[in-house]
């Protein structure tokens, strides 16, 4: 049966478009629904009521202002207890480095609405605590600011060492005025929070011979060292010598006769783990040179010092850094 | 036509819209139900107490529960100075197994019998016998013989039916919050007796008066026994009796509180009315050759003002048949 | 442009935002994620289980009063739901037409004749909306008791006008039989509210969304068709996700798309509650399809297309025309319009519904609920392996809300929330339960979305600091979803002196529920041959070779103690080494003990919240050593374990 359609009527067109111009707004109606969010309802911790130090000081977001940048939502603040309701999963990290407190915030510039950073403001207690996290936490690529602090720029984060507190501040994109708001929050957070005599570990950090070492490795870990739980405190910092790599280490422990102890007991760990002693021709007394699946590590004490070399690729490495190190280390020598 | 008949669904459309328009609005929610549903209105059991008759107390020597029974009433000036005539008297026994009287697990039918006929004897208008049995509770009736002696006395039994259990919560009480508690035979009920044995209890140490109001709860109640002196003491505040009868004509003295054997029985030749169920259990705990100190729900519910752990200080007459 | 063409479009249209809400149901800011997008918009429109829901729970909850918009426009305008908004509908729509496409007119209008079967949605409509006003009946049932209430004789005068009324509208086929059947039922009440309490017995329970297209839609794709394409692709989840007893979801889902190749829309003509919903609903609809004049050329083309089976051609079936719009747009001669006036060729209102039918179906939904329940499912039969999500109602008023929909399911970052089988009863099927050994973790300690996104309240919208009893909380404590028991027979350290804690090390809960008690297992008891520097020569003893340094295993004395005993480094086959430094060392002859440290998990339940973390991490990976079942839910006071 062969059709032929009748001409389409006014009436059908006309309702037709009344038809798709509310389908229009209701496609509009959807896109500004969608815009209305609040994360907070949908499982993120409700921020306890008070700041997290006190009115003025460096973890009172509430109080800070800056210009050109509008707050999103109220600030939050979190305790060793409570920190992993805010950091899922690297919480640890912060607490064996003496975590005491933590206030975030977030913040868009007016320019993009859509865009946000939020600033982490984590008060370690003491300046070695923020160093720790400041250096294990710290990226490959950065960018140093000059913010008269020891700060840089990562992609979309900014980091900042300051006394105390490490500052971790983390944008939903790299785009200039989302950096442009980092680095003025940073510069009026920065103002809060006065200025150490001398950053942290800078005693420990002079003590790494500068041959070779990749002076933006330097790190301070606080626990768990090495894959040791008995091994903590220890500042480490990354070296290529003569192609090869190494890690150097350094720990200051109480006195001399702690530091042996532990230096031993770490020997054992290692041999526990199936590391094999080396011979000890042409090695300082007291030295231990271990070959642990195809890596060397070298430990000794000297002084109130634990120090040696981890993961060094070949025997000479070892040794070399190892004497180095020990060139520079105080303490009666071997 | 057309448009008479266009009006017309205009005007039933125009319901359908309003109506449901109306219930919407009506019934419009925005927040959703509470945690706790839907709030049930408070219910209370009276105080049956009479406060004029508070701390009085018989103990009757002898090996008769009938005689025993009248002449402790006798002492403390007939039962008439309790039941009052037109009275609607609910007597709480403890029927909590399906076992015979002889194994003395449960109230005495013969006791029973006598309480009844004493109660329609003052001029009680209706007698009233409940309890919500650990066993199935026809047969625990039925078995124990109470079932029998309250039907050929002239009582009513009154079954647990599950429409009867309302959800209570006793003032002051950190247990008995919203539990279901055996309601419906206490309507229209103006005195309660509570009548029960002295028994042996394996983990509150002994099931006597205040003991006994635990077959008042519903629910599964058994997660009280978790915390089982500070239950019957809130049982005690629960329950504010006329009377409580304690049977220690002959008392479980082992493997309570269900015995099983005669040989769980020993003849201990006393029965204990009172108007403080506190003193009446203080009492019945020297049966069991047990101190009230062995027994913390007595200092607990003493503590509490419920009664007096100090039984000797009641004055108490004492009668040897 | 033909309304046809814009009919596609809307169908288009909204078939592909209900994909695109499916498809961003995930927590999370990015635009294709959760943000603000409403993903329940099409739960809220469906008038179904807005009614369902109120009738069943007595509130209409929130974001549901958008069926009220639906309603007003199905009252003016008809069944316009089912071919321009609906997306089952457009499943079916399409499918019918690939089915039907290399088949010839006559053939095709033979298919879109109407059926009686047709009144068999009408029927299923009725049953299941018998089942949810359960609790209206109960409240009517109980009246009489309150007669002495004004509202009271209101309401019953009420219901005898109604009846009158029907009567004199000659709905009821004769006056005096309406009035007499009113008597009766008021005398039915009133004897039925003095002789028992019905309250016992009738219920309520919502089971529209077994068969309403949008739910079922939903927890199709969101269920099945998401899940099975993201295994392929990998973009929307970690890990893959499961379902249980996805089969026979899928089932249900085939067959209803599959049907339209034997008769196109057999779902929508013959199953679709909503479909019979806005039928009713539209009996006044004031424009509707028809024809022109009394007589045409008789050419029934307008029945080539006809999605709704509804004769267009010859005696209109009011209820069951879908707004297709295909037969304006198929007629020759302009003689199909859709008009304020009725059609020419007559209509009717509905299909044949036989009075028998609409009694039964309502009889046996009203039957069906205590039928359901007999079991006692409610009561002291309750299925323990039911864990609820947290802020779930307690089991009678969630089942009056639940629309078996699995946003839930989808939105729950883990996959734990999983659709209930029939083994948990049929009133529970396809409602959420938590299953640990599917997805990647318990319910998270700091995430409440199954609540927010439920579009009922079966899961109440809780805060955070109500499920971790923080804040206003506090004194409530968190809210528990049963509880974890160990199994002793199966746990390592209990049952097999294999050192493992790794439920108490995952206890998300702080303090921890779980606590372990330390002991030490005797694994061997040997005698000291000789020590030479850390190594301890035993006799007596067949060791497996350096098995014993992981740090578990200890040397003591026989009899042991915690000053005789020292940690082993290592071991051979006949020797242990034990590390240097002061403690115990043993002595050559002495009698010694190969012991393993142990400890073994303990549940202390007044802390824990039954999130199932431990279940879900426990290394016995058939049937757990460690397991959440519903005892001691906050939901439910009946079912707490500790005073």
């Amino acid at each position: 049966m062969p059709t032929t359609q009748a001409p389409t009527s006014r009436a059908q067109t006309l309702s037709g478009a009344v038809i798709l111009l509310v389908l229009l707004v209701v496609a509009l109606g959807i896109l500004y629904k969608q815009a209305l969010y609040d994360p907070l309802s949908w499982g993120r911790p409700t921020p306890p009521p008070g700041a997290a130090g006190p009115a003025g000081g460096p973890l009172d977001l509430a109080g800070l202002q800056v210009p050109g940048l509008a707050p999103l939502g109220p600030p939050e603040s979190f305790n060793a207890q409570t920190l992993s309701d805010k950091i899922n999963g690297k919480a640890e990290l912060y607490l064996s480095a003496g975590f005491k407190a933590l206030a975030t915030r977030r913040y868009h510039p007016p320019s993009d609405p859509q865009a946000w950073f939020e600033a982490f403001v984590f008060d370690q207690g003491q300046e070695q605590g923020a160093f720790s996290a400041f250096s294990t936490q710290r990226r490959n690529q950065g960018q140093a600011l000059d913010l008269g602090a020891v700060a840089h720029l990562s992609g979309t984060s900014l980091f900042i060492l300051r006394g105390p507190y490490y500052v971790e501040v983390i944008a939903s994109g790299d785009t200039p005025a989302l950096q442009e708001g980092m680095r003025a929050w940073a510069k009026a957070w920065l103002a809060l929070a006065p200025a150490p005599a001398k950053e942290a570990g800078q005693r420990e950090l002079d003590l790494f011979p500068a041959e070779g070492l990749d002076r933006a490795s330097l790190s301070l870990l606080s626990a768990n060292v090495f894959g040791w739980d008995k091994l903590d405190q220890v500042y480490a910092g990354s070296y290529q010598l003569k192609g090869q790599e190494a890690t150097g280490f350094i720990s200051r422990r109480a006195d001399a006769s702690q530091a042996k102890a532990l230096a031993d007991a770490y020997v054992e760990f290692l041999l526990g783990a199936g590391g094999r002693e080396e011979p000890g021709q042409g090695l300082p007394p007291g030295w231990r040179l271990l070959n642990i699946m195809g890596t060397y590590e070298l430990v000794f004490s000297q002084g109130a010092y634990l120090a040696g070399v981890h993961a060094a690729e070949d025997r000479q490495t070892a040794l070399d850094l190892g004497l180095a190190i020990h060139e520079r280390l105080p303490g009666d020598k071997p | 036509m057309d448009r008479r008949d266009f009006l017309r669904r205009a005007l039933g459309a125009g319901l359908t819209v309003a109506a449901a328009g109306a219930l919407g609005l009506t019934l419009y929610d925005p927040k959703g139900p509470s945690a706790a549903g839907p709030a049930l209105p408070p219910v209370k059991l009276p105080d049956f107490s009479l406060k004029a008759q508070a701390g009085r107390m018989a103990v009757v020597r002898g090996h008769e529960r009938v005689a025993a029974l009248q002449a402790g009433f006798k002492a403390l000036g007939g039962l008439e100075t309790f039941i009052h005539k037109g009275d609607q008297v609910l007597i709480k026994v403890n029927a909590g197994f399906a076992t015979p009287p002889s194994l003395g697990a449960t109230t005495n039918p013969e006791l029973l019998h006598e309480l009844i006929r004493q109660c329609l004897a003052v001029g009680a208008q209706r007698i009233v016998v409940t309890d919500n049995p650990i066993n199935d509770p026809q047969s625990c009736f039925s078995l124990s013989g109470i079932g029998q002696a309250v039907q050929s006395a002239g009582g009513a039994l009154a079954l647990p039916l599950e429409r009867y259990f309302r959800p209570t919560t006793v003032e002051g009480a950190r247990l008995i919050r919203d539990w279901p508690v055996l309601h419906g035979p206490f309507e229209g009920v103006t005195k309660v007796i509570g009548l029960c044995p002295v028994k042996d209890h394996h983990r509150s140490g002994a099931s006597m008066a205040m003991k006994n109001w635990y077959g008042l709860l519903g629910g599964r109640r058994n997660i009280f026994h978790q915390d089982i002196h500070t239950i019957i003491a809130e049982l005690a505040m629960l329950m504010r009796p006329t009377l409580v009868i304690l049977d220690g004509v002959v008392s479980m003295i082992s493997n309570g509180p269900t015995g099983g054997s005669p040989d769980d029985l020993k003849a201990t030749g006393t029965l204990i009315i009172s108007t403080d169920q506190v003193a009446a259990d203080a009492l019945g705990a020297t049966l069991l050759d047990k101190t009230p100190a062995d027994l913390p729900f007595i200092g607990q519910a003493a503590a509490l003002g419920l009664g007096r752990a100090d039984w000797r200080s009641l004055k108490a007459a004492e009668v040897s048949l | 442009m033909g309304i046809v063409t814009v009919r596609r479009v809307s169908q288009v249209f909204f078939f592909a935002w209900f994909l695109w809400f499916c498809l961003v149901s995930s927590l999370g800011e990015h635009y294709w994620q959760l943000r603000g997008w409403p993903v329940n918009w099409f739960l809220q429109l469906d008038p179904l289980a807005a009614l369902g829901s109120l009738l069943a729970s007595g509130s209409l909850y929130a974001g549901m009063a958008w069926a009220l918009l639906t309603i007003a426009l199905t009252a003016v305008l008809g069944r316009f739901f089912c071919s321009w908004v609906c997306p089952f509908g457009a499943m079916h729509h399409f499918l019918g037409w690939l089915a039907g496409w290399r088949l010839g007119a006559r053939q095709r209008v033979e298919r879109n004749r109407p059926h009686a079967a047709q009144a068999i949605k009408y029927y299923l409509l009725l049953g299941l909306l018998a089942a949810a006003g359960g609790q209206v009946l109960h409240h009517l049932a109980k009246l009489p008791l309150g007669l002495g209430s004004v509202s009271g004789w209101l309401l019953l005068l009420a219901i005898l006008a109604a009846c009158a009324a029907l009567g004199v509208r000659r709905l009821w086929p004769q006056p005096r039989q309406a009035l007499l059947a009113g008597l009766g039922l008021l005398a039915l009440m009133v004897g039925l509210s003095l002789w028992a309490s019905p309250g016992e017995i009738i219920g309520a329970t919502l089971q529209t969304g077994l068969l309403d297209p949008i739910p079922l839609a939903q927890r199709s794709i969101n269920l099945l068709l998401l899940p099975a394409l993201d295994a392929a692709s990998g973009q929307l989840w970690v890990a893959a996700r499961h379902y249980q007893g996805a089969w026979l979801i899928a089932l249900v889902f085939m067959a209803a798309l599959l049907l339209n190749f034997i008769v196109p829309r057999f779902y929508c003509r013959f199953i679709c509650p909503l479909g019979a919903l806005m039928g009713l609903l539209g009996h006044w609809a004031l424009w509707r399809v028809g024809r022109r004049e009394a007589k045409c050329r008789g050419c029934q083309l307008c029945e080539v297309s006809c999605e709704g089976a509804c004769e267009p051609f010859h005696h209109l079936r009011a209820s069951e025309c879908v707004l297709c719009m295909n037969c304006l747009d198929t007629c020759r001669d302009s003689q199909m319009t859709y008009a304020t006036r009725r059609s020419a060729a007559g209509e009717q209102p509905l299909p044949d519904l036989s009075r028998r039918g609409v009694v039964l179906s309502l009889v046996s939904g009203v039957a069906a609920v205590p039928a359901l329940r007999l079991g006692g499912v409610l009561g002291p039969n309750w299925s323990p392996a039911l864990v609820r999500p947290p802020g779930a109602l307690a089991e009678a008023q969630f089942v009056e809300r639940c629309l078996k929909c699995g946003q839930c399911m989808r939105v729950c970052p883990t996959n734990v929330l999983q659709p209930a089988g029939l083994e948990l009863g049929l009133e529970a099927l396809w409602t959420p339960t938590l299953n640990m050994r599917i997805g990647t973790s318990g319910c998270q300690l700091n995430c409440v979305a199954c609540g927010q996104i439920c579009p009922t309240a079966a899961i109440r919208p809780i805060t955070l600091d109500e499920k971790r009893g923080l804040g206003a909380f506090a004194k409530a404590g968190p809210l528990r979803l049963g509880t974890a028991f160990v199994d002793r027979g199966r746990c390592l350290p209990w049952a097999m002196d294999r050192p493992c804690i790794v439920c108490q090390e995952n206890c998300p809960v702080s303090p921890k529920a779980i606590i372990t008690r330390e002991v030490y297992g005797v694994l061997a008891r040997a005698r000291v041959k000789a020590q030479e520097g850390q190594t301890v020569r035993l006799t007596g003893a067949d060791l497996p070779p350096g098995r014993l340094g992981t740090g578990d295993y200890f040397l003591q004395a026989a009899g042991g103690g915690p000053t005789n005993r020292q940690r082993i480094s290592g071991n051979g086959a006949d020797h242990v080494k034990l590390p240097p430094g002061e403690g115990w060392q043993p002595s050559p002859g002495q009698e010694v003990e190969l012991v393993v440290r142990l400890q073994q998990p303990q549940v202390d339940a007044s802390r824990c919240i039954g999130c199932g973390v431990c279940e879900h991490e426990c290394p016995v990976s058939g049937l757990r050593a460690i397991r959440i079942t519903a005892e001691n839910e906050s939901r439910s006071a009946k079912r707490s374990l500790l005073l």
